[in-house]
């Protein structure tokens, strides 16, 4: 199905794929010395606020110097944004601008958003990290920090892409905006659909968040749960009076993990999603992040355990319908218990944004677009494939017209894990990957 | 006053008996009364220091208007402790003395130690009690309050039963000691430590601790473990990438399961004689566990949890902690990713507990059998001691054998709405007035 939308890379007047990718290549020092920089800034997102001030003046300059047409604005600055049914109230936005900056084209041709956050997880302390988390380390053919995956190399490519074609002279039959936005770390969100609500709109975006150079129409939803599971006190010696939460707590997590077995049986079809090497498990349930059960100064069998956890939901599902299916299956399930029969654990959605699975339809251009300019850059067909993280994707795919697929270097095992890093070679492909997608989508 | 059953011959004339039992019935209201005004008292253990001096005082002046000879010291002056083998350190005696009566009997018989704690754990919450847990309050028969069953009720039955044995007319011949010690509660034990090493000693202990009617022949040791375990952290969305430190710590959980059922197979002949645990032998009594932090969705990249693990008395405390070490690594060991990046197993910081045991055919054993099978018409039972407490000192550290005795069960005591059955104090008064003069002797 995807071969006939093979691109029209290879035969376009003047500006073959050989020649993008030698530019790209000649290049390269400075693609790395991009997403270095980046990396060295620091833009923790830390709710309500974050630090991207500094990293979006800097690309603004970046953007500046590209001659192109410039827009910042703070996400709440948009009319009429706060009753937006997309925004997430409770979150500031004070020096933390989104930076836009539109190539335009001529008409006639498709327009396309490449789209990155510029914001990053916090580092956590640098004593769990081998090279400093903000020094942007280059060695091992890999650039190390945090931000390095997720996504600063993802905004490096796309911008370089733009350079890279800019100084080949290419004159585009379709606009390209490139968006750096703020606040998508930690459930924010709010800075990619204010460039939505701003008006910015496409024939298709490219979110470059890591894929590790998979094309990933798709990415799932879910909730955050937090679950309270009680049990008895009694003193150690006698712990045989007593109820144990932390006993309590493994039975929920068994029932976490049988529900996780009941999704796989009901979505082994599912699209984009049902490839056992990639996902062993297609819908997560058993994800617990968080555990406490019990008090350090009271030897006793513990009286109450809190957990934490996620529960996926996959595109084209009602998400309202799977989340009541699996509360009801955690009740049913514990209440085979007899302590927990009569006290069950109480479940409750963490108070977030929803997150809803999005995809594009398979047969959309823009996936064919990218599998053709990938392997023309790389030689290697990507893999069309579901995202395993929510991303800015979502924002284009439920409140816009625009429909946005991810693609970028990195690999997601590595993003808000100490010691994060992404390979140089990866960075540069996927330069060369963008640069081709824009003259093939957008014509020239 | 017999009942039928088949018993030693109690030294005890059954006139001497019906004097004592008498005794002690008139004295019930001063029993109820005296214990009211201890558990209104309230003496909280704090590590590193506790309140016990007001309750202390009361007890002082108690034993000096009944015209007893008195000893008032705090445990860190007595000469030599804090060299001493059985001496925790770095605890904080200010205020807080033992105080020490003793009873000289006429010679020729077996002397006794009366021994009880004054200080209580702390009351925790308010809300979870429904009466003041220091007003002493009676509902139903039970008297209230936080140190009412642990061991308020054995300080007075045990002190009450003396002074019925001197009211009867009763001169005994051996000399008879009442210890209300410090900084039992929380793992202490340097109180009882500090009256061993100043140099009381006697033929026999009874520690008044609540034991529901029955003697603790017996106590178990044990230690106190944290467990350590790191775990690789990936973004929640690639979890099967990642190695849960949770996993792990359920996996070395279920190590603690093994050994359990290991220690039940050592003992081949079934558990230990007097162990009245449905497990005798505990190790997964996890009572606190964490793992990874409310705001990292990633798998958890580091757990940790801390529990005890039982000994039995006579064992060889190091070689079966030893052995015990061994087992949970190796347990590990079989799974690749703990195998490669081992727990860190460490005994918490505190007292070790030994297990000590006293011949179950000891005098003082016999004796207080006998005298609550008088009292109740049910012969204590020989039991082992689940929980720790100041018979271990007794046992580890002088010659004085010690055995635990008291009325009130331990369910409620550290809990809220602590209570003890009044009945119960005045049986065991009287079971220990017999006992007194049973085992020191009646000139």
């Amino acid at each position: 199905m995807f071969d006939k939308q093979l691109g029209q890379v290879d035969r376009v007047r003047n500006l073959d794929a050989a020649t993008v990718v030698s530019a790209v290549d000649e290049r390269s020092d400075e693609i790395i010395d991009l997403a270095v920089n980046l990396v060295r800034i620091p833009s923790e997102t830390h709710p309500p606020g974050g630090d991207e001030g500094d990293v979006q003046r800097f690309i603004q300059g970046v953007f500046n110097g590209l001659e192109l047409e410039i827009d910042v604005f703070e996400p709440w600055a948009i009319e009429g944004i706060e009753e937006h049914p997309g925004w997430w109230p409770g979150l500031e936005y004070e020096d933390r601008p989104n930076v836009v900056g539109i190539w335009k084209g001529g008409t006639g041709g498709r327009s396309l958003i490449l789209n990155g956050h510029c914001d990053v997880v916090p580092a956590g302390p640098s004593t769990s990290w081998r090279y400093d988390p903000y020094g942007g380390v280059v060695a091992d053919g890999r650039i190390h920090g945090r931000g390095s995956a997720d996504q600063k190399a993802g905004i490096a490519a796309m911008t370089m892409a733009v350079a890279c074609l800019k100084s080949l002279g290419a004159v585009l039959q379709g606009d390209v905006f490139l968006e750096s936005a703020v606040n998508e770390e930690l459930g924010g969100y709010n800075g990619t659909l204010a460039c939505i609500v701003k008006g910015y709109e496409a024939d298709a975006a490219i979110v470059t968040e890591p894929t590790d150079l998979n094309v990933a129409p798709a990415s799932k939803g879910g909730q955050t749960y937090r679950a309270i599971v009680p049990g008895r006190n009694a003193h150690h010696a006698w712990a045989w009076e007593g109820v144990s939460a932390f006993d309590m707590a493994i039975l929920v997590k068994n029932a976490l993990r049988e529900w996780e077995e009941i999704r796989a049986v009901e979505l082994v079809d599912v699209p984009l999603f049902s490839d056992k090497n990639r996902y062993p498990r297609p819908a997560l349930a058993d994800t617990i992040w968080y555990v406490e059960a019990g008090d350090r100064h009271l030897m006793a069998t513990p009286a109450s355990a809190e957990l934490g956890f996620w529960v996926d939901v996959v595109p084209g599902e009602d998400r309202e319908e799977v989340l009541r299916r699996f509360e009801d299956h955690v009740a049913e399930s514990t209440s085979r218990d007899p302590f927990l029969a009569g006290h069950p654990p109480q479940l409750e959605r963490a108070l977030m944004r929803p997150f809803t699975g999005v995809t594009v339809p398979l047969d959309h251009p823009i996936i064919g677009v990218l599998q053709g300019a990938h392997e023309a850059a790389s030689g290697t067909r990507p893999d069309v494939v579901g995202m395993n993280g929510a991303s800015d994707q979502m924002m284009f795919n439920l409140f816009s017209d625009t429909p946005a697929v991810v693609y970028g270097p990195g690999n997601g095992k590595v993003a808000h894990s100490p010691d994060e890093y992404v390979e140089i070679d990866d960075v540069i492909t996927a330069t060369k990957t963008l640069a081709l997608a824009i003259l093939d989508f957008c014509g020239h | 006053m017999s009942h039928g059953y088949v018993t030693r011959v109690h030294e005890l004339t059954e006139s001497v008996v019906a004097r004592l039992l008498d005794s002690v019935e008139a004295a019930r209201d001063e029993i109820v009364r005296r214990l009211q005004q201890l558990v209104r008292i309230p003496s909280e253990t704090r590590p590193p220091s506790g309140d016990e001096l007001a309750a202390q005082r009361y007890v002082e002046h108690w034993f000096r208007e009944l015209g007893w000879d008195v000893d008032v010291f705090e445990p860190w002056d007595v000469p030599g402790i804090k060299d001493h083998p059985g001496w925790w350190p770095g605890l904080d005696y200010e205020d807080r003395p033992n105080v020490v009566a003793r009873c000289p009997g006429t010679g020729g018989g077996k002397s006794l130690i009366l021994n009880g704690h004054i200080d209580v754990v702390p009351a925790g919450p308010r809300e979870l009690w429904s009466v003041d847990p220091y007003g002493g309050e009676i509902r139903n028969g039970h008297l209230f309050g936080r140190g009412a069953a642990d061991m308020k009720a054995g300080i007075v039955a045990m002190t009450v039963a003396l002074i019925c044995v001197q009211r009867s007319g009763i001169r005994l011949k051996g000399d008879v000691t009442v210890e209300s010690v410090v900084n039992e509660e929380l793992g202490g034990f340097n109180g009882t430590l500090a009256c061993c090493v100043a140099g009381y000693e006697a033929d026999a202990a009874i520690v008044t601790e609540p034991t529901g009617g029955d003697v603790v022949v017996a106590t178990k040791g044990g230690q106190a473990y944290r467990v350590k375990i790191t775990g690789e952290a990936v973004h929640h969305g690639m979890w099967w990438r990642g190695q849960s430190a949770l996993d792990k710590a359920l996996i070395l959980k279920d190590g603690l399961r093994d050994w359990e059922q290991l220690r039940t197979q050592q003992f081949e002949q079934g558990p230990h004689e007097y162990s009245e645990s449905p497990l005798p032998y505990l190790a997964d009594t996890v009572w606190y566990l964490r793992a990874g932090t409310p705001d990292l969705m990633a798998t958890p990249a580091d757990a940790e949890f801390e529990f005890w693990v039982e000994l039995m008395p006579d064992e060889d405390r190091e070689e079966v902690l030893h052995r015990f070490e061994a087992h949970l690594r190796g347990f590990a060991n079989h799974e690749p990713y703990l195998k490669m990046n081992p727990p860190s197993i460490d005994r918490m910081r505190m007292r070790p507990f030994t297990g000590t045991q006293v011949d179950s055919d000891h005098e003082i054993i016999r004796s207080l059998i006998d005298s609550g099978g008088k009292v109740t018409g049910r012969k204590p039972e020989r039991i082992m001691g689940n929980a720790a407490n100041d018979a271990m000192i007794f046992n580890l550290y002088s010659s004085t054998p010690a055995v635990v005795y008291g009325a009130g069960s331990t369910l409620t005591a550290h809990a809220p709405d602590e209570q003890i059955l009044i009945e119960d104090v005045i049986a065991m008064t009287k079971c220990l007035a017999l006992t007194i003069s049973d085992f020191c002797g009646v000139k």
